[in-house]
């Protein structure tokens, strides 16, 4: 792949490629285990947020496709989200990214070991906001703040769908590496300044962490922990996390580092006590409670699960064997098994022999008289608070990342785009009422855009001769395409409008107009219609919320002038079209003749029936207003509209004519549809239906005299087939657009034929067309096969 | 951009005139004032912007003479470094490329494939974009501003011009540019260290700085040797020259990384000497000026100018231009040098490998004071002292004759080595032996099993292989799975001894480093016997394919589906292989390692630990009790048992034998029962297991 084509493709290949190689080759690692702690909390905690396939984010954000299947470019395969978050979550250990993912709320400070500061704190570093006076940190590429921005792109950047693809899956890996330092954020090493480096080459230095180890080796424990159905996300739900800095600091001291920090020991910070007294060398949270002792048996439960080289120990000797465990009592939680006293306490105790530390690299001296250790009852119960936080933090900063909303509904006019068929430029300018629906957040002087996002239907003709036609019986039929050529492209791809400030409130709507940098082309198909707010969103700069909305395809509105021709009811009174020429040339004879009402054998109106055409003056109507005007439509021509619409329109015409003014109305009329379902290998398609012969429009109002009311309307596809000059090609039209409010229709009136519209219809692809064999439409079932 | 312009040893004026010289030369222009006070001189070494000096070290004189002879003295000129111009300028040729973002221009010819060249420029800067003094050959890329060719001009027609055009032309001077960047080089190279490097044991290789103006470094190549790390640490305002000595340097398998705010924009690494550079997967943060230098640079990039005499590979190209900077060195009055010898070791000492050396340095200065003592071993700095007496201890030291020597610098600056002494490293009988792969051998995939042997095992070592932890059998042999990247790989085995001892053996072999269309995992891979492993190979190919275990099948593998099959293992090491068979009938070997250890011997072995501290503390021997520990643990029983020494044999003697509580892979759980007052007291000891295979206790 060229990275002409796909810069940033390349460029984040190569970081990952690094990032891949420095994994794998063992750098010094601070961290839980990247191989099971890693993955199993981010697959526990992605099932629990709005990326879990089937909660609907994918489609909230405009990639459809779902139910799991949607992959993205990752290194040498392809990736689902969770798949991604994960891989970042992973890839965070990478080099000597490791350097930065502590922080010590207390003293805000990062790693601080052998005399000198190591990176940054890791809020600092995982998002990269300026909050911390450090917007960019130029080795830094996977912050929350880059990953903010890869969905920017993602969401906006014009060109190939892969490149937009790939800017999806930097997203989701950029994320996990920010979630990463939520979940190092509940290690309590991580935020007590506690350096536990695991290097190989470091030799005697190396310092393994017995909580990280044991938590690897207590993989079923740590599952069941992490999967449990009482583990909620954190957010939405918690008033405090407005910012993402506050899943590690907030006010109510919830944030995922000060909870730890404060409520847990960790192993080189554990209780300090000189004569029962608290030493606070440090830390002066959490505080050792009243000791209490633990029997064997309580500890492990019951006698039976009590290891039996250890049973053996204590066994004979007329007294339980007991071990002395301390509470800690944060300000926001008491942890019964906190600590444990260590083998050389009662020694302390007995001799009444002071111990002196002496911590150059803090400057702290001080004395105590006991001492504590960790083992595994005490890493138990910190797990057991930790790991369902972690978890719940975690899905809560997915959600949090993805929470930005807007609802999209169509303008006061009633469709969101209106063009002059004839023109085959396009649609340039979107209309939409947007709504923010992001919760208790006001937007706030962002920027916002629409991005539309569609598939092309390859075998598109300015004539539609390329779109799906129904038979008379209501088959439907495929166009004809040229070899190599679909009719709906895999690919997809996106025009986005200039930017615009935006200010809305929660819960607040306004109507906005976008115009398009390009226009959206008729040939478009599988339409989608997305703005994107960038920009300040409750406290948070930079956020991005995505508004998505299903809307049609091109819905073509033919307006015929059907004059040429004049409606004689037969004897059976069913209407029988005639070209009025003929009619004219022919008034003698039967049924023409009924005409000639004076019978003097040529045709004069008045007093014979007028049955000669002539051009006609249109507007064109929807519930917003007027938004085409055809002044004068020639007999046997017609104008043809294409709508960009929701499901549905009410559709006005206004025909003045030689006697009167006419108002026709087609209430809730249905737009066109072109969906794929890449998942059932199916495109929902709306089919055109021919009139005059020929396919021409969705809904066609059609202008025609006749003489009487027939019972029977002529069969309009069967209408004489128009003898105009340029019969097939449609008329310009002055596109106009009343403001909302302007006069409407009435509906009713005459002379108007508009048969019966058909629903969309399922089209399954057949299976020689997903094999590629020749004859068959071209396959659009998405290759996508890789990582699980 | 703004040049900033520093001015060096500016005394203040509190009276009289100012004296400004300007000495224009190549590259090189100076505007340094020099003044004097009646009072006296300031000696200064400082750097200083436009502000008059700031003293960093002085002394007050009274001598009128010596404030007329500072006047007598003829400023040395200013360093003037503008690098900001291009992305990439080479003197030479400029071969293969990818992306650069911004000017790139070579005196030879250009050929670029798959490249993209001044994306980054601002629009109204694209001029001279792309320039070749000689032919211009491109493919497949996009230019992103005018390009010159001087020779020839072939560009296929996959090569877009998105902005500019291509013409024939010589805008750029090389010849003149060329007499430019070296005079620069050798200038830079003249500058006086100001900034410590210090060679951790540990591979960092660690450069601080503390002046804020500029900080001055002067370091070999050899240097880079098994790097781990590269930091420099100095402060945001500053700039940093790094002076790098030798004829070549590689540069792989290590980072850079800053601290103290310094960033890209303000360092420069100056390789004096160089003819060849060798990088790979490497990322230089800052710009490299090295004039005399053929660069080899793939998979990775240059954060920053890159200016030499030709380079080849892929090595991408981002804009952080170098500020300008004027660099002006100070002179001073006339200063003795200080004397420096090595007092220990004598000269001819011999040792055991693998050895730690304490090496002691005598040094003194006549009309000042020895501001530090830098230490070498063969050449390469292992050390710095700054206060007497000036010592540094190696260990380590592998087997073979090295020279140690010393130098010291006083506080005006000027340096003198010592001469050096000589000193044996003999070995010690231990031998470690990679059997497989064989050096040179031609590895398809991305993963080697690496087999070898240690003579005879010392109790509680560990084998590594680039890190990854091996197993050991029963015979001494070692066994390990070990990742590779495409091309040469160089296999280190490290044995560890558990007082901290290394000893390593390598071999290089070349990879294809293609992933494997096939996944084979074990779990667990390491526990006690009897070990039922489940094995999961998975098939990633859209094929169904086959495979083998040991021979054992084949057993099928649906397209893009898993085989799963279990194996149950008595206590050893064993190296299971899968070979699969793709549905093209070409085959892939890879193979596993599986540890089955035996309770009872784990059992003796955290035994043997748990007694060998507490022996050492009977015996009063701290030092070596706290060999058994952990750095945590050192840092948190060091002071306990500097308090209970004294009581340790009757402490130790009311313990109860270790008694197992639980074993994992990489943890040792073990209960000592205490009576304490009429009660008994259970306590739980851990061992962890360290990345270098050694256990030790953590907890207790």
């Amino acid at each position: 792949m060229r990275c002409e084509a796909i810069k940033g493709t390349c460029k984040m290949d190569k970081k990952l490629f690094l990032l891949l190689l420095a994994l794998s080759f063992a750098p010094p690692s601070w961290a839980y285990d990247d191989g099971i702690t890693h993955p199993d909390l981010t697959r526990a905690a992605v099932d629990k947020s709005m990326a879990s396939p089937n909660a609907g984010l994918m489609k909230d954000l405009g990639l459809a496709s779902w139910v799991g299947n949607r992959r993205f470019p990752f290194y040498l395969g392809r990736g689902a989200p969770s798949y991604l978050i994960a891989e970042g979550v992973r890839l965070e250990d990478a080099d000597f990214r490791v350097f930065n993912h502590f922080y010590d709320p207390v003293h805000g400070r990062p790693l601080t070991a052998f005399g000198r500061v190591w990176g940054k704190i890791s809020p600092a570093w995982a998002l990269e906001d300026r909050l911390f006076d450090e917007e960019e940190i130029p080795e830094q590429d996977f912050s929350f703040r880059d990953a903010r921005r890869s969905m920017y792109q993602a969401l906006t950047t014009p060109g190939s769908q892969e490149q937009r693809d790939q800017y999806w899956a930097d997203t989701f890996l950029k994320l996990g590496h920010v979630i990463h330092h939520i979940q190092d954020m509940a290690q309590p090493q991580h935020v007590r300044n506690d350096q536990h480096v695991e290097a190989w080459y470091l030799g005697p230095l190396q310092n393994p962490s017995l909580y990280e180890r044991y938590t690897k080796e207590s993989r079923g424990r740590v599952m069941e922990l992490a999967t449990s159905g009482q583990v909620q996300a954190a957010f939405p739900g918690a008033p405090e996390l407005r910012h993402p800095f506050h899943f590690w600091v907030n006010d109510a001291q919830s944030g995922m580092a000060e909870f730890t920090n404060r409520n847990f020991v960790s192993q080189g910070t554990n209780f300090e006590l000189w004569r029962d007294q608290v030493v606070t060398p440090t830390y002066p949270q959490p505080v050792p409670g009243t000791p209490r002792d633990y029997t064997l048996e309580e500890l492990y439960g019951a006698p039976e699960s009590v290891p039996p080289h250890m049973a053996s120990l204590c066994s004979g000797h007329g007294v339980a064997c007991i071990m002395t465990m301390y509470p800690s009592l944060g300000p926001t939680l008491a942890i019964e098994k906190a600590s444990t006293l260590s083998i050389y306490d009662q020694d302390l105790r007995n001799k009444g022999v002071e111990v002196i530390y002496d911590r150059w690299d803090e400057d702290i001296q001080y004395t105590v008289t006991r001492l504590f250790a960790l083992n595994r009852f005490n890493l138990d119960e910190a797990q057991r608070v930790l790991i369902p936080r972690t978890v719940s933090y975690s899905a809560g900063f997915i959600n949090y990342f993805f929470r930005g909303r807007l609802e999209i509904t169509p303008p006061a006019l009633g469709a969101y785009a209106t063009a002059d068929h004839s023109q085959g430029q396009g649609f340039t300018t979107i209309k939409a009422k947007v709504k923010n629906v992001t919760p208790g957040e006001t937007m706030r002087g962002g920027n916002v855009v629409a991005v539309v996002k569609f598939r092309r239907n390859e075998c598109y003709k300015p004539d539609l001769s390329g779109e799906f036609e129904a038979s008379p019986s209501g088959r439907l039929i495929p166009p004809p395409c040229e070899e190599g050529k679909t009719y709906v492209t895999q690919e997809q791809f996106i025009v986005t409008s200039a930017e615009q400030t935006l200010t809305l409130e929660s819960g607040h709507t306004q109507e906005l107009t976008f115009t398009l940098a390009e226009p959206v082309p008729f040939e478009a198909t599988d339409v989608y219609l997305q703005v994107v707010y960038h920009g300040l969103l409750g406290v948070e700069p930079g956020a991005i919320a995505v508004g998505t909305v299903d809307i049609s395809e091109p819905t073509y509105t033919a307006i015929f002038n059907g004059t040429d021709v004049f409606v004689i009811p037969d004897s059976f009174n069913r209407g029988t079209p005639f070209y009025y020429t003929e009619i004219i040339d022919n008034i003698t004879r039967r049924p023409y003749s009924v005409v000639d009402r004076d019978q003097d054998g040529r045709y004069l109106s008045p007093p014979d029936v007028r049955v000669e055409g002539s051009s006609l003056h249109l507007e064109v109507h929807l519930d917003g207003g007027k938004i085409a005007d055809i002044p004068a439509l020639p007999e046997g021509r017609f104008a043809r509209i294409a709508l960009l619409a929701g499901s549905a329109f009410n559709l006005r015409v206004r025909l003045h004519w030689y006697n009167g003014v006419y108002d026709y109305h087609y209430p809730q009329a249905v737009a066109k549809l072109g969906r794929v379902d890449w998942e059932r290998n199916t495109y929902h398609v709306s089919a055109l239906w021919r009139d005059r012969n020929w396919k021409l429009q969705v809904h066609a109002p059609l202008y025609y005299s006749y003489y009487l009311t027939p019972v029977y309307d002529p069969e309009m596809f069967l209408l004489l087939p128009s003898r105009a000059t340029e019969a097939t090609q449609p008329i310009q039209v002055q596109m106009t657009e009343a403001p909302a409010g302007s006069v409407r229709l009435a509906s009713g009136g005459g002379g108007v034929y508009d048969r019966p519209r058909p629903e969309p219809v399922e089209w399954r692809v057949p299976r020689a067309a997903l094999a590629g064999e020749p004859g068959g439409p071209r396959a659009f079932s998405p290759v996508e096969t890789l990582p699980q | 951009m703004m040049g900033e312009r520093v001015r060096a040893f500016v005394t203040r004026l509190r009276s009289g005139i100012a004296l400004a010289l300007v000495a224009v030369g190549l590259g090189v222009w100076a505007g340094v004032g020099h003044g004097f006070t009646p009072e006296g001189v300031l000696r200064v070494w400082g750097l200083d912007k436009d502000a008059p000096g700031r003293a960093i070290g002085s002394s007050a004189g009274t001598s009128h003479g010596m404030t007329n002879r500072l006047l007598e003295q003829e400023a040395p000129p200013c360093i003037q470094v503008r690098l900001s111009d291009y992305n990439l300028f080479l003197l030479g040729d400029y071969t293969q490329g990818t992306d650069v973002q911004g000017k790139v221009a070579a005196g030879g010819h250009i050929t670029l494939s798959h490249f993209s060249v001044g994306a980054g420029l601002p629009e109204g800067d694209i001029s001279q974009a792309l320039v070749a003094g000689g032919d211009l050959n491109l493919s497949e890329g996009g230019v992103h501003g005018d390009a010159w060719y001087g020779g020839s001009y072939t560009a296929s027609s996959s090569v877009i011009f998105s902005r500019g055009t291509a013409s024939r032309g010589a805008p750029v001077d090389f010849s003149l540019r060329g007499a430019t960047l070296h005079s620069l080089s050798t200038a830079l190279s003249g500058l006086q260290a100001n900034g410590t490097t210090t060679r951790e044991p540990w591979g960092g290789v660690m450069l601080r700085g503390t002046d804020p103006e500029v900080n001055v470094f002067h370091l070999e190549s050899s240097l880079f040797q098994g790097a781990t790390l590269w930091s420099i640490e100095a402060p945001a305002t500053s700039f940093v020259v790094v002076n790098i000595h030798g004829g070549s340097a590689s540069f792989s398998g290590f980072g850079i990384q800053f601290s103290g705010g310094i960033d890209p924009h303000r360092v420069l690494y100056n390789f004096v000497e160089a003819t060849a550079l060798q990088a790979q997967g490497f990322g230089f943060w800052g710009t490299v000026l090295a004039p005399s230098a053929d660069i080899h640079f793939s998979n990775g990039s240059f954060q920053g100018g890159l200016y030499a005499r030709s380079l080849t590979g892929n090595a991408s190209g981002y804009l952080h231009p170098l500020i300008e900077r004027d660099i002006c060195p100070t002179t001073g009055p006339s200063n003795s040098p200080p004397t420096v010898a090595i007092t220990r070791p004598l000269d001819g000492a011999s040792f055991t490998a693998p050895a730690t050396i304490h090496v002691e340095a005598a040094a003194s200065d006549s009309d000042g004071a020895v501001s530090r003592v830098e230490f070498f071993l063969d050449g390469v700095p292992v050390g710095t002292a700054t206060s007497s007496p000036y010592t540094v201890t190696l260990t380590q030291v592998p087997e073979g004759t090295h020279r140690l020597s010393a130098r010291a610098t006083d506080d005006l600056g000027a340096s003198t080595a010592s001469a050096a002494v000589e000193v044996t490293v003999v070995g010690s009988g231990l031998t470690l032996t990679i059997t497989h792969p064989i050096n040179g051998a031609s590895i398809p995939g991305d993963r080697v099993l690496v087999t070898g042997w240690v003579s005879s095992r010392p109790p509680n070592s560990g084998v590594t292989v680039n890190g990854v932890t091996a197993a050991w059998d029963a015979s001494g042999g070692f066994h390990a799975s070990v990742p590779l990247q495409a091309g040469g790989n160089t296999l280190t085995a490290t044995l560890a001894l558990f007082e901290g001892d290394t000893l390593t053996e390598s071999v290089t072999v070349v990879a294809t480093g293609q992933a494997l269309p096939f996944d084979v995992s074990a779990t667990p891979a390491v526990g006690l016997a009897p070990l039922a492993v489940t094995f999961t190979v998975t098939n990633r190919t859209a094929q169904p394919a086959s495979y083998t275990v040991d021979g054992a099948g084949p057993f099928t593998l649906p397209a893009g589906g898993s085989s799963v099959r279990t194996a149950t293992y008595p206590m050893g090491v064993f190296t299971p292989t899968f070979v699969m068979t793709d549905s093209a009938g070409a085959s892939f070997r890879q193979s596993l390692v599986i540890e089955a250890r035996e309770g009872n011997q784990m059992d003796q072995l955290f035994g043997a630990i748990w007694n060998g501290m507490n022996e050492a503390l009977t015996a009063g021997d701290k030092a070596l009790a706290m060999k058994y520990l952990n750095p945590r643990a050192r840092e948190k029983y060091g002071p306990v048992f500097d308090a209970l020494l004294p009581f340790m044999p009757e402490i130790i003697a009311s313990y109860s034998p270790l008694a197992r509580a639980g074993l994992s892979p990489t943890i040792g759980e073990y209960a000592v029962r205490r009576p304490d007052n009429g009660v008994h007291r259970l306590y739980l000891i851990y061992f962890l297991q360290g990345p270098d295979g050694v256990w030790r206790i953590d907890e207790m």
